[in-house]
């Protein structure tokens, strides 16, 4: 049996006075699955999570969340879904500690889960730290925290790594990876293709409002590699690049055959230079 | 809209520590107790016999009443709100199944409490001979005043985006509710807007006790005190139908 579909948008249009923010954009997610929505700034990245949670209506076009109309959402789905955002607000004069208990009385969650997921986001020892001193990767870790404390169905995530440094960025990153084998699906919204090509199941890249790429990120990158190319190092440190044709063969047949060939790696693209082709942003 | 009284309850205590830890919000109740604490002993000192001492103190009792109602009130109320704005925590609650009508709630019981004790606080303070005071009466009225002003409170902090604005914006109308009822003695024409005032049934209450009267319950009295309790209300509900808790 398939895994079952909690998000799905079919021709979503969000027009801003006469810009047009998302252009008849459909996708879906499942459970146990990470979406990465690609693209730069002003993309339309953070539009779309407001309008599947809620927070602003759609021109045209439906957003179902676990079974309900996004134009109708309550505090029955709000209870399901976890929402990261980079205005994700701490209270800065209550403890870190006191933060998540605020949040799991208003969730009804266990007191044993804070404990629990301060230990997980290594925050436990500064529990009792107040939320306004927390350097920015402590505040995202809380934030993270404080998002799964209820086991969401669905984590919305806005580029949560953006601007951390990268053992905080590796520490988030793992604990996606957790949490997405725990069955949760989550809608990351990023910048970052390395990390989108590190994480994502499947990506959508988005450029001014379009969905202009999707599927999984090697599919994507296998889909544009049309100049097949292979790097090659052999033992004596040279590096070659080889074409995909008969001279580049019989070159490696010698190779192999002395005995001389150390590594060989195909050169298909990466996401952002797929991205950067399909923008026709290399142009410029 | 359904109501969840564990929400409000946590949004209760939640609140009640920001604005403990807030110095500008706490300081509010606090200039009201020491305002009328140092008029008390400003106004006994001028004083030469103690014929007119109630009068004096009902002066006393009406401006630490106004301070307290009007300013706590609207201004800790609309700069709570506008914090949560500022600090982004506001839009975490609302999609966290918190609904308006819980944080509303939430929002007013905590700066309500406050004012209320104050309240009943004051009568002591100011030097106002105590037994003149119907403490029943006095309660609904000033009640029923701290709440209008709450809910105006409200009302503000849906239009300020941060602590500044919600200063800027509740200023003038506090001073309408303050000043208006504060000079309606010096002047038969502010003393007519005052009777239209849920602020001025309060001073006008505070007059009749300085004076050894019975608080006037008379028809435009409850009309207009809980007829702007009202009207505040409905005010809130259109502002928020229209613009939620924030105006962007």
């Amino acid at each position: 049996m398939g895994k079952k579909e909690l998000l799905s948008l079919h021709h979503i249009s969000k027009k801003f006075k006469s810009e047009l923010a998302l252009k008849d954009i459909s996708i879906s997610v499942h459970e146990g699955e990470i979406l990465g929505f690609l693209g730069p700034s002003g993309a339309g990245k953070t539009t779309a999570i407001k309008i599947i949670t809620g927070q602003l209506k759609q021109t045209s076009g439906d957003a179902v969340i676990l079974g309900r109309d996004s134009r109708n959402i309550n505090e029955s789905i709000y209870e399901r879904i976890g929402i990261v955002t980079d205005n994700s607000g701490i209270y800065e004069r209550m403890t870190v500690y006191q933060n998540m208990l605020f949040f799991a009385k208003i969730l009804r969650v266990e007191r044993k889960r804070i404990d629990e997921l301060l230990k997980r986001v290594g925050l436990y020892k500064h529990k009792k730290k107040l939320a306004g001193k927390l350097s920015k990767g402590q505040v995202q870790r809380l934030v993270l925290a404080r998002a799964i404390l209820h086991r969401p169905k669905i984590l919305f995530l806005d580029e949560p790594t953006s601007g951390l440094d990268p053992s905080t960025a590796l520490e988030i990153h793992k604990l996606m990876i957790e949490l997405k084998n725990e069955g949760m699906a989550i809608f990351l919204t990023t910048h970052n293709m390395e990390e989108a090509t590190k994480l994502c199941d499947h990506v959508a890249l988005l450029n001014e409002g379009n969905i202009v790429e999707f599927g999984s990120p090697k599919e994507i990158c296998l889909r544009y590699n049309t100049d097949k190319r292979y790097k090659v190092l052999l033992s004596n440190n040279e590096e070659q690049v080889l074409e995909n044709d008969q001279q580049s063969a019989n070159k490696l047949k010698d190779w192999i055959n002395e005995n001389v060939l150390e590594s060989i790696h195909s050169c298909e693209p990466t996401l952002e230079s797929v991205f950067l082709t399909v923008t026709g942003r290399e142009l410029q | 809209m359904t109501l969840s009284l564990h929400k409000i309850s946590a949004i209760t205590e939640m609140k009640f520590k920001a604005i403990i830890s807030n110095k500008n919000l706490i300081m509010m109740p606090i200039f009201s107790i020491a305002i009328t604490v140092v008029y008390r002993f400003l106004y006994t000192s001028l004083l030469k016999d103690n014929s007119s001492a109630d009068m004096m103190m009902g002066i006393v009792l009406n401006l630490g009443l106004m301070m307290n109602i009007v300013m706590t009130g609207m201004m800790v109320t609309s700069s709570a709100l506008a914090e949560e704005k500022e600090k982004h925590t506001l839009r975490t609650l609302m999609t966290s199944s918190v609904n308006g009508l819980e944080f509303f709630l939430g929002s007013i019981i905590p700066p309500l409490i406050m004012i209320i004790i104050v309240n009943m606080i004051l009568p002591f303070l100011s030097g106002i001979s105590l037994e003149v005071i119907n403490y029943p009466i006095y309660f609904l009225i000033t009640t029923v005043a701290s709440i209008t002003s709450c809910v105006l409170g409200m009302v503000t902090g849906i239009y300020a985006k941060n602590q500044m604005s919600a200063s800027t914006i509740s200023s003038p109308i506090t001073m309408i509710f303050v000043f208006i009822p504060t000079f309606a003695s010096l002047n038969d024409g502010i003393a007519r807007v005052s009777r239209f005032l849920y602020t001025g049934v309060v001073s006008e209450m505070i007059t009749s006790y300085s004076n050894h009267q019975e608080a006037p319950l008379n028809a435009l009295n409850m009309a207009v005190l809980f007829g702007q309790i009202i009207a505040a209300a409905i005010l809130f509900i259109v502002v928020y139908k229209r613009n939620g808790y924030e105006t962007d």
